[in-house]
């Protein structure tokens, strides 16, 4: 019989789980309730903050702790749901050209209060 | 000196007093029934009982044991914002347990939280966890066997929420 992850004791999968980045937590929000659950309180116990909320909702500043690859594709397919999001402000990093070509397709029709942009001069 | 294990399946393993050493568990129990490495009429007369790990997930830990016995301690440091600890596994470990399909990982892993090596243990965790990473949710019910009981509601919902890391 094949092997189910969730027949490990609790405290394994959430160890396992613990390693885990945000998106891969994100995707394991729809593979089953326990999976679900167990992503929801591995982010806030490590953030004291809920996932989906911190991304989405009506916060004063919205970090995405993302590699630069990962930040751009986010933001890329964030566009369409840009619309939602209300955001007191918004850092950027990296400040590549790339970020400044997609910022620009969210930010256009849209107030932000503060976007602070870190420089890297290593370029 | 060498210390005798016995599995669950009545197997026994004589190993070096320092692979011994490597599990807090087996530690523990040399501990409390006196055995010594400066005493080999302890190690001889005594075996440790290991009811928890069968033959052949024993015959893998000590084999780990062996390539790691002379590892220096690793300091454990959390990388990210969200202090997420990642642990590097090494092309030796990789190749280790490459092999392993999922079942076999899980019960490696039970054996090493139980065993308490630490060494092992992460290597088995980060390596399910790198199994994960970059899978979509119907690639991971799959691959571990996890059956979707989601509603179609709640489905929907948490589509309509994280459209953006699926393909």
């Amino acid at each position: 019989m094949k092997a189910n992850v969730l027949d490990l004791p609790i405290e394994l999968v959430d160890y396992i789980f613990r390693l885990l980045d945000t998106k891969s937590l994100l995707t394991l929000r729809s593979v089953s309730q326990i999976t679900k659950e167990l992503a929801e309180s591995v982010f806030m116990n490590q953030t004291q903050k809920p996932l989906i909320e911190e991304l989405f909702l009506n916060k004063k500043k919205l970090e995405a702790d993302l590699t630069p690859s990962d930040t751009i594709f986010l933001f890329d397919l964030l566009t369409p749901l840009m619309c939602r999001l209300q955001s007191g402000s918004l850092a950027l990093n990296p400040s590549t050209d790339e970020m400044f070509s997609l910022t620009s397709k969210f930010f256009d029709g849209k107030t932000v209060e503060t976007v602070q942009f870190k420089l890297d001069h290593s370029d | 000196p060498n210390v005798k294990l016995v599995t669950s399946d009545n197997e026994e393993f004589v190993v070096d007093f320092r692979i011994a050493k490597m599990s807090v568990t087996v530690s523990r129990l040399m501990e409390a029934m006196n055995m010594s490495e400066t005493d080999d009429a302890s190690l001889l007369s005594n075996s440790i009982p290991l009811p928890n790990v069968t033959k052949a997930v024993m015959a893998r830990v000590i084999e780990w044991c062996e390539k790691h016995k002379n590892d220096e301690p690793k300091e454990e440091k959390e990388n990210d914002k969200r202090g997420r600890t990642t642990h590097v596994v090494s092309d030796w470990d990789k190749e280790f347990l490459k092999n392993d399909e999922f079942g076999r990982l899980c019960q490696l892993m039970g054996a090493a939280n139980y065993l308490e090596i630490k060494g092992l243990f992460n290597d088995i965790s980060q390596t399910i966890a790198n199994m994960i990473h970059g899978k979509k949710s119907d690639e991971i019910a799959e691959m571990f066997n996890i059956h979707c009981d989601l509603t179609e509601a709640e489905k929907k919902e948490i589509r309509k929420k994280t459209a953006w890391c699926e393909d």
